[in-house]
């Protein structure tokens, strides 16, 4: 069964919790890449929860699923919480990530509710391209969706694709990319610039929209926009987006890219999400 | 009806009519091509113009489109030359591909020394090499019009990603018809047991008019073997036809390292065969030098003269 579209407030809870999962097994893993997952926390979260991605946890191979696919699988973590939330597998075994079970930091097609084998950048966008041509030949009302890291879209691969899909017209097809600015090495900018971002894609023949990555009205609004769209090229997303959102000392900081996290730090970044969480209140 | 002669066709025309035909009673088989025609792909894209696709000059997304098309229910044929389709996309071949043992079947032309005056980035002769080390996928090498025909099927038939070699021009035929089991991967080709040639694809005629030659010259009996299907090795197979050989050679139309004789001398240490053994192939190296397809064979000691006498000099050190 699917899951019911959650509320603008719920989503945003949802988005704390699960920033807190993530903290949880990554502290039990002993090390992980928090900064990407918390960069994309909140856009996973819309997907998944507001009713944009068809999907049935007790179904993860449905036939008329939507697609979504982790280009960027170092953010794997975010996505196993969303998915043992959900209930395509339990959250006991999300805290067996890293130590010895199926869950590793880059996800892989074994896992249920997890599409492809990622982890080496650039394989996400080609695959997608090929499921949506296949909807596109079969005349089937299905989205697919993949999200990319900006620095991903260093390699040829991405751009491979997105000239083929501009091409062939695939209106099905959404591109997310997580433009938090931060490669393992430092800035994007500073190191081998991505910008004019948005006029790349544009000038690959998208229709490209930029957005605040971490504001859960203006994800919901534009989702259900383009859910609106029957034809016309691809859409390509510039989610722009900041590393390690959600916790102070990790925001912006490319030395959170991949590491453990415990003691102290692990506490206040649990205090901080706590405190968020509260915000919200019950309901 | 008038009857076919197999070995004037091309084999690209071969595969590419059963692919046809299998297209008109399959409806989930699409064609990729990287930009690389076929006189026999035209009627295929006119009357299934939804199902084939030129990716164009894009192996990459050739190889992750294939992955896409078959996680959705599709079976697929990605068509290109041999070193574009193998080493450049070999990740894309090992993680989208092999990784979730999909339908896809990577139909290369251009083995060994085919486009030999295209320089050292056209030549076939690391793919085999490569493509071998990629967990779950099957390689085939067609030696004649048969197993070229076979392979178009076995790419629909049986499960998993595929690497499949066909030549381009034609092949004389090994077989005497479609009635071999290509499921066994090896098949004797000639008998004789004081010496085997184990070969694979067009390279494998050499080795028939080898043995012929060096029959002639020492009055050994020199039998042949087709393997076809390098990958996985038909280890049962491969060692019940070797058991009885008193000599054991292998050609190659390629690097010899990471090759078919490494993987065949490992197999028979292994399994505790242990005869005289020599690998014939190319060393590691580049080939820059340009000429038709007989000089470059030449130039590397692969044409049946020239493996004739070089096994005499070998036999001469028993």
């Amino acid at each position: 069964m699917q899951p019911r579209p959650y509320s603008i407030i719920e989503i945003k809870k949802k988005a704390v919790e699960i920033r807190l999962s993530i903290l949880d097994a990554i502290a039990s893993a002993g090390k992980g890449h928090i900064g990407g997952a918390y960069s994309c926390n909140d856009i996973l979260v819309v997907l998944y929860y507001a009713g944009f991605l068809k999907v049935d946890p007790n179904k993860p191979l449905w036939e008329e699923r939507d697609r979504f696919l982790l280009s960027k699988g170092h953010a794997g973590v975010g996505l196993y919480a969303i998915l043992a939330d959900l209930g395509f597998f339990s959250v006991s075994e999300l805290n067996t990530l890293n130590q010895g079970s199926m869950f590793g930091e880059h996800p892989h097609h074994l896992v249920p509710g997890i599409e492809v084998v990622s982890g080496s950048l650039g394989h996400g966008l080609p695959i997608a391209t090929g499921m949506a041509t296949a909807d596109k030949i079969d005349h089937k009302n299905k989205q697919t969706v993949v999200m990319m890291g900006d620095g991903e879209c260093y390699e040829g691969s991405v751009w491979e694709a997105a000239n083929f899909a501009s091409h062939h017209e695939l209106h099905n097809l959404w591109a997310i990319v997580d433009r938090n600015r931060l490669i393992v090495s430092g800035g994007t900018e500073d190191i081998n610039k991505l910008e004019p971002f948005t006029d790349k894609w544009t000038s690959f023949g998208w229709e490209v929209f930029n957005v605040d990555a971490h504001n859960i009205e203006d994800l919901v609004a534009l989702f259900s926009n383009l859910k609106k769209r029957k034809s016309g090229p691809p859409v390509a997303i510039i989610a722009n987006s900041v590393k390690g959102k959600g916790v102070s000392f990790m925001e912006n900081q490319a030395s959170w890219h991949h590491g453990g996290i415990d003691g102290k730090k692990y506490e206040i970044a649990r205090q901080e999400l706590m405190k968020k969480l509260s915000e919200y209140g019950e309901f | 009806m008038a009857e076919i002669d197999w070995s004037a066709k091309d084999m690209r025309d071969v595969f590419f009519d059963r692919v046809y035909d299998l297209a008109c009673e399959d409806e989930r088989i699409v064609f990729l091509s990287a930009d690389h025609g076929a006189f026999s792909l035209e009627k295929f894209k006119k009357d299934f113009p939804d199902r084939y696709i030129n990716t164009t000059i894009a192996e990459q997304n050739t190889i992750g489109l294939a992955a896409g098309l078959a996680l959705s229910g599709k079976i697929v044929y990605v068509y290109g030359i041999a070193s574009f389709v193998s080493l450049r996309v070999l990740e894309q071949i090992s993680i989208d591909l092999a990784a979730m043992n999909l339908p896809v079947n990577i139909v290369s032309v251009g083995a060994g020394f085919t486009y030999s005056t295209d320089g050292p980035t056209h030549q076939g002769i690391q793919d085999l090499p490569a493509v071998m080390t990629v967990p779950n996928l099957s390689v085939y090498n067609s030696s004649d019009p048969f197993s070229t025909r076979a392979f178009a099927e076995i790419a629909v038939t049986e499960p998993g990603a595929k690497y499949i070699r066909i030549e381009k021009g034609s092949l004389n035929t090994l077989f005497k018809d479609m009635s071999h089991n290509y499921a066994e991967g090896v098949a004797r080709v000639r008998d004789g047991a004081d010496l085997v040639i184990v070969s694979s694809g067009a390279i494998l005629h050499e080795a028939i008019k080898a043995a012929e030659l060096l029959q002639n010259e020492t009055g050994l009996k020199v039998g042949v073997l087709d393997l076809y299907r390098p990958k996985p090795l038909p280890i049962k197979r491969l060692i019940s036809l070797l058991i009885d050989a008193e000599r054991i050679v292998t050609l190659e139309e390629g690097l010899m390292s990471g090759g078919l004789g490494q993987n065949i001398g490992s197999c028979l240490l292994e399994n505790k065969i242990f005869r005289p053994f020599l690998r014939i192939g190319i060393d590691d190296c580049f080939c820059f030098e340009s000429g038709e397809r007989d000089w470059m064979r030449a130039q590397y000691g692969l044409n049946a003269e020239q493996i004739s006498k070089k096994l005499i000099i070998w036999l001469s050190k028993d």
